[in-house]
């Protein structure tokens, strides 16, 4: 493998600014409820150590994993794969969510981690399963939406 | 990314990158590893040819097919956007809220400050 390929191989990093206090967004990262709001149809959640972390995206896509972290109103971490995925199993990847107090309100910083490295071939069968259930998830650009309308 | 995800989705053209990773090979050398008909095997390069997932040389007639694996940087370029997406989501929902609640504040208040003048 050439090191040209190490962008490939990066973890996905993203940071946001919400105007809202940590306390309010945390909230949002382990109730049922207010998760589904911004992801998914359904969710179970137990925020604790070891805890069940469930969110349908969608149909033939649900995310499972454990919380591995839940410290209010900072942080959590999550991992995350796919129910009935051999390739990319419920828990083998890592998002952790970290929240800062800024200005007011809250900085929010995203790092998904531990995702399959797209060199290897069985790798790539667990990216296309990834991107897959991402891609009905995503479809349509409104999870609430039964399914995606074609016009608009 | 969605012409790279779509490429990607048949086992076949995996199995096809897979081959084609290391080693350039003609369609012919390509199609030797399959059960499937010769000219099925070109249908699924010309997909992966389009998707940018495979580099064509051609010398004389022959046509030398490998894997080319900036294609592949998409793949993580999607699932940056469906984070993106995801976390301008979680930014309107709190911020929603948040606005909701100061609007229930402020006209609870108003409320109060009613009843106690009236009494």
């Amino acid at each position: 493998m050439s090191d040209q390929q190490a962008t490939i191989g990066r973890d996905v990093e993203l940071e946001i600014s919400i105007a809202a206090p940590p306390e309010a967004v945390f909230e949002f990262l382990v109730d049922p409820d207010k998760m589904t709001r911004w992801m998914g149809t359904s969710a179970r959640l137990d925020p604790r150590t070891d805890g069940e972390f469930w969110v349908k995206l969608g149909d033939d896509a649900t995310a499972a994993g454990r919380y591995l972290e839940v410290d209010p109103p900072n942080r959590v971490v999550l991992s995350w794969g796919w129910e009935g995925s051999e390739q990319v199993p419920p828990g083998s990847t890592n998002v952790v969510i970290e929240l800062a107090a800024r200005d007011g309100g809250t900085t929010v910083r995203l790092v998904h981690s531990g995702l399959p490295p797209v060199e290897d071939d069985k790798h790539l069968e667990g990216w296309t399963y990834f991107l897959d259930r991402l891609g009905i998830a995503g479809a349509g650009g409104d999870p609430d939406a039964e399914t995606p309308t074609e016009e608009s | 990314m969605d012409a790279a995800a779509r490429a990607l989705a048949e086992p076949t053209r995996r199995e096809i990158l897979r081959l084609v990773r290391d080693d350039e090979r003609t369609v012919g050398d390509i199609a030797d590893n399959f059960p499937v008909s010769r000219p099925a095997i070109s249908q699924h390069l010309r997909v992966l040819e389009e998707a940018e997932l495979v580099t064509v040389r051609s010398e004389g007639t022959r046509r030398y097919y490998r894997a080319r694996p900036e294609g592949l940087t998409g793949l993580r370029d999607w699932l940056d956007g469906f984070w993106a997406l995801g976390l301008d989501r979680l930014r309107l929902e709190v911020e929603r809220e948040q606005w909701q609640q100061r609007k229930e504040r402020s006209a609870s208040r108003r409320a109060h400050r009613q009843e106690e003048s009236h009494e």
